[in-house]
């Protein structure tokens, strides 16, 4: 066994204690915002009108919002441990059921445009830093600066107006089959895969100069075994990192991407909980996402230390020394 | 070769039946239960019938699913004779025993907070009676004149006995059985709602163009929360039908030969209400010259499309009882500044007004994002006779809480329901915060006109009302609301219904 359990252990206390701060402090923010769920809730449904303080009280009771602050998150947190996040303010639906529908749906997507987000980042970085392509190394090189920049609202918007408006390529909206998450994931894709090709490009040229490289060369290596056995292998870690943190930003442009183009999914059950201050919905999501976010991370490190033998040596030591 | 012209003439003037019909919203329904919430009801106004209807050219009270209706008992008692042969989608016969249900159910509902405005339709209540099986009497504590009206409204729509017993949580999710055209099939919140076609309705509304089962077969009402998006769907043909346009679509959606529907909105349309708690605004002379300083008209031509009114009373022109103010409401700054010097309003260094050390200033708040540009057109119009505005936009989750807490010197807002009645829902302190402050005489005379059933008298009482309103300055009225719905060239027969919702009843397809 490379990793010890303690390790494994460690982190999974860490991701626990991670969740718990995230509930915790979404509670507190909740409680200490201007606007209350159930004031909120009436008054959209009044178009208008605006509900008076009787109405509000009166079902404020029925929603055990009158209850004292510390039992009500004692009460909701003793739930969320069993998995019962309640029922969403607004819809009267179950939080749990509402977001385990909406899962899938954004987890294809992410999936999606982060497969598309690597292939992009790295044919850039690697066309950008093959020496046969030298000649065009500052325009590709500046290609993801371009794409970073540019928000992924007004890219959504223009890939509609092109791909869908005027050529008919694609739908405009909807969670119906593969055709209508191209867009979308295109959308997603494209400024995530520009920070990858970033970063892989600098690690990139910072392995190039490393003295191994030409030890390897005056060795009698091929260019390409080089680059691929050499050179990618350690200029991968950086950009493995980014992969891991980029779900995050994956789960964040989903808000964005799954508005403009009208699709269901977290992201836009983010959106709504939060506009509503959806207590339970917004609990619900926040315990999703920071779940989805630590996973990932956790993942990313485990790999990380399988991938370089540097990072294998020194949690093994470690362990030696903490035992 | 006359046959094929005839043919082709028959063509034209018989509808074809069947088709699938994409409506794109702006916003899916917090609830799709009407008798819970007001807002975003397309769809579910498909499917509801109504006891009375409001004729589409009048307003006045037609009669649907009750033929005739009396009041008895000095107009406490409301006397209801119902259509026969009128089922459920769920096969449950539509009768006395079923009205009276609803009722009951609604009366409940508005009990335990959860239904604002049927609540407010329904104050007074004690009770139905079943007198026979198509006879069904409603009792109030008090004569209620604006319930004819209030029973058109899809609010009051029955529903099937089998779903009032669900639970109204339910409900608003959509597990909805009503008497109409159409028959919910699919919802997927946040996303549509899927209609389809009732084979066996028989009983449309006088004011429906065509008898027997509607035409399009299925109907999907997506939402799409992108008015870009939605434009771009219609005029590249992936939609059917498009709302909540703006003026900068319009050049756009007339290139590609979309029909643009308008209705006014019948109600209370854009108006700005004074917080009478705030010492400022309580002095009558700012609120008379706020209201001779905005420039309606200049608003309009600037920021809205030329489908667009400037107000001319507190309640909008479509409304039954409306009485012109637009001498009240004209434009004449120079008046304003008479009125503020006079009541000692003096212009400051800076050009604002100040008296006894205080500035002339004021702060609004509202939270349509598309209100903004109105807004800072009247700040800049409002300064130009030393009234400065100080722009505060909220967001909808943070507005209701301001108003009722009163942290505030003028709100800007609309509501839609076309009677008189709409008025006590702004102005009575029993069903809202009102303006902050007790208006004795106007809320008297508000429970006066909704408690006199003879319409001459009533009409007096809501004339007398408009003029204290608007020479008072307890509203600021702007513009009158409408409602644009944008149709693609092959789509007829949708209309929008007395207050501004599309009717999809007389929906047809024509063939490519």
């Amino acid at each position: 066994m490379i990793l010890g359990h303690h390790y494994v252990l460690r982190r999974t206390l860490q991701a626990i204690g991670v969740m718990w701060a995230a509930f915790t402090a979404t509670f507190v923010i909740l409680y200490a915002l201007p606007g209350d769920p159930v004031a909120i809730m009436l008054d959209a449904r009044g178009d208008g009108a605006i509900a008076n303080a009787a109405q509000v009280a009166l079902l404020r009771g029925q929603y055990g919002f009158d209850k004292p602050i510390l039992i009500q998150y004692s009460e909701q947190l003793m739930h969320a441990l069993r998995g019962d996040f309640g029922q969403s303010i607004q819809t009267g639906q179950g939080v749990a059921s509402t977001i385990l529908g909406a899962l899938p749906q954004t987890l294809a997507l992410a999936l999606l445009a982060w497969l598309l987000a690597l292939a992009f980042g790295s044919t850039i970085a690697l066309l950008g830093t093959y020496p046969a392509f030298s000649r065009w190394r500052d325009l590709v090189l500046a290609l993801p600066s371009l794409c970073v920049s540019v928000p992924v609202f007004w890219l959504g918007l223009v890939l509609l107006q092109v791909f869908s408006f005027h050529w008919h390529l694609f739908p405009a909206m909807g969670n119906t089959g593969l055709v209508a998450l191209i867009l979308p994931a295109l959308t997603l894709a494209i400024p995530v895969g520009a920070g990858y090709a970033q970063v892989l490009a600098r690690s990139l040229d910072a392995e190039l100069a490393q003295a191994y490289v030409q030890t390897a060369y005056s060795k009698g290596a091929s260019d390409r075994r080089v680059q691929w056995r050499h050179v990618l292998r350690n200029a991968l870690l950086p950009a493995l990192t980014l992969a891991g943190m980029s779900v995050g930003y994956l789960l964040g442009g989903s808000v964005v991407t799954e508005t403009v183009f009208s699709r269901v999914g977290v992201g836009r059950l983010i959106e709504m909980a939060v506009q509503t201050h959806d207590i339970p919905m917004v609990q619900g999501l926040v315990v999703l996402t920071t779940l989805v976010f630590v996973g990932a991370n956790l993942a990313v490190d485990l790999l990380c230390v399988w991938l370089d033998p540097r990072a294998r040596t020194v949690s093994r030591s470690l362990q030696e020394r903490s035992a | 070769m006359p046959a094929i012209l005839w043919l082709a003439h028959a063509q034209a003037a018989a509808p074809t039946a069947g088709g699938t019909f994409l409506y794109v919203q702006s916003a899916f329904p917090p609830c799709l239960d009407v008798a819970q919430s007001a807002r975003q009801q397309n769809a579910t106004r498909q499917i509801l019938d109504t006891l009375l209807d409001q004729d589409k050219r009048t307003g006045a009270s037609i009669p649907w699913l009750a033929t005739a209706w009396s009041y008895e008992d000095g107009g406490k008692r409301l006397v209801l004779t119902l259509r026969h042969g009128v089922t459920f989608s769920n096969g449950e016969p539509f009768n006395a025993a079923a009205v009276k249900a609803n009722f009951d159910n609604l009366a409940a509902l508005a009990k335990q907070g959860r239904a604002g405005q049927a609540g407010s339709y329904l104050s007074g209540y004690q009770g139905a009676d079943v007198i026979a099986p198509d006879k069904v009497a409603l009792r109030f504590d008090s004569p209620k004149a604006g319930f004819l009206q209030a029973l058109s409204e899809k609010t009051l729509a029955p529903l099937a006995p089998a779903t009032l017993a669900e639970s109204p949580d339910k409900r608003c999710q959509g597990d909805l059985i009503a008497t109409g055209p159409f028959v919910i099939s699919q919802v997927v919140q946040n996303q549509r709602i899927v209609l389809k076609k009732r084979p066996d309705y028989a009983w449309p509304s006088p004011n429906a163009e065509h008898g027997g089962p509607a035409y399009l077969d299925t109907i999907t009402f997506q939402t799409v929360a992108e008015e870009g998006v939605r434009v771009g769907m219609l005029t590249s043909g992936q939609a059917n039908a498009v709302d909540d346009i703006s003026v900068d679509d319009l050049s756009q959606l007339k290139s590609a030969d979309a029909h643009i529907l308008e209705r006014n909105a019948g109600g209370i349309g854009l108006t700005l209400y004074p917080n009478l708690a705030r010492p400022i605004v309580r002095d009558v002379a700012v609120r008379q010259a706020l209201t001779l300083a905005i420039n309606r008209q200049e608003i309009i031509h600037a920021l809205y499309t030329p489908y667009e009114r400037a107000a001319t009373s507190v309640l909008s022109s479509g409304v039954p009882d409306y009485v012109d103010q637009g001498q009240a409401l004209a434009y004449r700054p120079a008046d304003a500044k008479a009125i503020l010097d006079k009541a000692g309003w003096k212009p400051g260094p800076d050009g604002i007004r100040v008296k006894d050390g205080q500035r002339l200033q004021l702060n609004v708040i509202w939270s349509f994002a598309g209100l903004t540009p109105t807004l800072e057109l009247i700040k800049e119009q409002l300064n130009q006779v030393g009234i400065a505005l100080q722009l505060n936009q909220k967001t909808d989750a943070e507005i209701g809480g301001i108003v009722r807490a009163g942290n505030y010197d003028l709100r800007m807002s609309d509501l839609t329901r076309p009677d008189p009645d709409v008025l006590m829902t702004i102005f009575s302190t029993r069903f809202g915060p009102g303006l902050g402050a007790p208006l004795p005489t106007l809320d008297a005379l508000l429970d006066q006109q909704s408690a006199t059933v003879d319409p001459k008298a009533r009409a007096a009482l809501v004339a007398q009302i408009q003029q204290i309103i608007v020479s008072q300055g307890y509203a600021i009225p702007i513009k009158e609301s409408s409602t644009l719905v944008a149709t693609a060239k092959n789509v007829s027969g949708l209309w929008l219904s007395t207050p501004r919702w599309p009717v999809l009843y007389d929906t047809h397809l024509d063939a490519p």
